[in-house]
């Protein structure tokens, strides 16, 4: 980054390249026109700050406003510049020729002539114009500044700003703007030189997000939002769009024990009578009957010899260890 | 899902416990008919060779009763092994929803079975000891330590089947 007093020294420096010098008359012709133009600028900002004259009681304007007489004077000075500037030229075509007649006098050796002189006073200003240009550029660099903040200090700067913007069409202006923007490139530069996770990230611990959302919340009317929302939502497409994009199956296979609801669903219903009913398996209705009161005549035969040889403790009939474990394995308890 | 929920819900009390005098005896009189049905069956099929290879000589055959019993009880002791050793239950433990297994609750080895078979063959009211023993238990299942209980599922796994403590 270079520093301020030198790059505004380097614009000054920063000449434009030599041209061709144009005809003395011209340039003083182009002169008086620009100071005339200045004039005439300084005298309409002056007038303007002063204001119309007020009419008189009667409803009359004065004879000659003031921008007349002001018109009356610059005219007047304009008619005086244009009769000099004529009369200068007409003796400029007299005064060149005896100029031009005097800074090469014949008999005079060529190093004497007063030509020879003048073009050695040109060539040293030449020579030193540089370092004169230099020296302003760094006078500028250290008094500019403050000049330019000094003279700041005395502009209404909002008021020249409105002023600004009362005289341009901002839209036609950015439009040109952004018609000679290459904004792909402008972006791209900019996310290539800019680590956009790092700075989202900084923005992002620099904000009180719950802070900033709970403002928002309280302010807004998330039932009258949402209401509106929703009759503006279609609702089924945008489900049928989502559920197209989903794979529920999957889903649900990631998601859900299958085999534990699976246990559950078996739990509450009677499978095997389910099975039988459906499949017609050998354990028919009549064999399950059978196997039901074999069983049960089993366990009557047993208690009535049980009690018939007066134990006193059921038999043991389990033969399953977590069972057996149990306080009561016996058959007859369970009947 | 378990092997428990297969059970009959009104059955699942019984599932597991060593089964009494009335379902093994039930069960063993199918198994009875079976042989004598596989004897008939074989009867049968003897006849029908003879009348093939002498048809005008054919005259049903009358074996002695001694010799029809022996292949009686020959083919209950294949088919008792056979059964206990491969699926742990005759076509009467089916029905009867009973099934024979080792001392360690697993279904029988050839050996074992052929051993338990022979021996419920030689002395069959030892089935009857079942009736007066504390555990439900034949005299066949007191000495091998072998054990016939209620199981309602098609194929018996170590889960539901008998501990080594309690056959």
């Amino acid at each position: 980054m270079p520093d301020p007093a030198a790059r505004q020294s380097v614009i000054v420096v920063d000449l434009p390249a030599p041209v061709a010098s144009p005809d003395i008359t011209d340039t003083v012709a182009d002169t008086v026109r620009a100071c005339f133009g200045l004039v005439s600028i300084a005298l309409g900002v002056a007038l303007r700050a002063t204001g119309d004259p007020p009419a008189t009681a009667r409803g009359r304007r004065s004879l000659m406003s003031t921008v007349d007489v002001a018109d009356l004077v610059v005219g007047t000075a304009w008619g005086a510049a244009r009769l000099s500037g004529r009369l200068a030229a007409s003796a400029t075509r007299v005064v060149v020729p005896v100029c031009v007649a005097l800074s090469r006098p014949p008999l005079v050796p060529r190093r004497m002539q007063p030509e020879n002189g003048a073009r050695a006073i040109v060539d040293r200003w030449q020579r030193d114009r540089p370092e004169a240009v230099r020296s302003l550029g760094s006078w500028s660099a250290t008094a500019l500044p403050g000049a330019v903040t000094a003279a700041l200090n005395q502009v209404d700067m909002e008021r020249m700003v409105r002023i600004v913007l009362d005289h341009v069409d901002l839209d036609i202006v950015v439009a040109e703007v952004v018609q000679q923007l290459d904004l792909n490139r402008i972006v791209s530069t900019v996310t290539d030189g800019v680590d956009l996770t790092a700075a989202v990230e900084r923005v992002l611990a620099d904000l009180e997000l719950d802070q900033i959302v709970a403002t928002a919340v309280a302010g807004v009317d998330l039932d009258a939002a949402v209401s509106r929302a929703l009759e503006h939502l279609d609702i089924d497409a945008v489900a049928a769009q989502l559920l197209a994009r989903l794979d529920l199956t999957q889903i649900v296979l990631d998601q859900v024990d299958l085999l534990r609801i699976a246990d559950y669903v078996i739990d509450g219903i009677d499978l095997p009578e389910i099975i039988r009913d459906s499949t017609g398996s050998v354990a028919s209705e009549a064999v399950q009957v059978m196997r039901l009161q074999g069983a049960e005549g089993d366990v009557a035969v047993a208690r009535a010899v049980d009690r018939l040889l007066h134990r006193r403790r059921h038999r043991r009939t389990n033969s399953l260890p977590e069972q057996a474990a149990a306080p009561s394995d016996e058959l007859g308890d369970h009947l | 899902m378990s092997t428990e929920r297969t059970v009959p819900v009104e059955a699942r009390r019984f599932q597991g416990h060593r089964a009494g005098v009335v379902t093994r005896t039930a069960a063993n009189v199918v198994d009875a008919a079976v042989a004598v049905a596989v004897v008939t069956g074989g009867y049968v099929a003897w006849c029908a060779t003879r009348f093939l290879l002498q048809p005008a000589a054919f005259s049903f055959p009358a074996p002695p009763f001694l010799a029809l019993l022996a292949c009686w009880a020959g083919v209950l002791f294949v088919y008792f092994t056979a059964s206990w050793a491969t699926t742990g239950r005759t076509y009467g433990d089916h029905l009867l929803a009973l099934r024979v297994v080792n001392f360690r609750g697993d279904r029988m080895s050839w050996p074992g079975a052929a051993v338990r078979s022979a021996f419920c063959l030689a002395l069959p009211i030892g089935l009857y000891w079942a009736v007066v023993s504390a555990t439900s238990r034949s005299l066949q299942d007191s000495i091998l330590r072998t054990c016939v209980r209620y199981d309602w599922t098609s194929a018996g796994t170590r889960a539901t089947e008998g501990s080594t403590h309690h056959v």
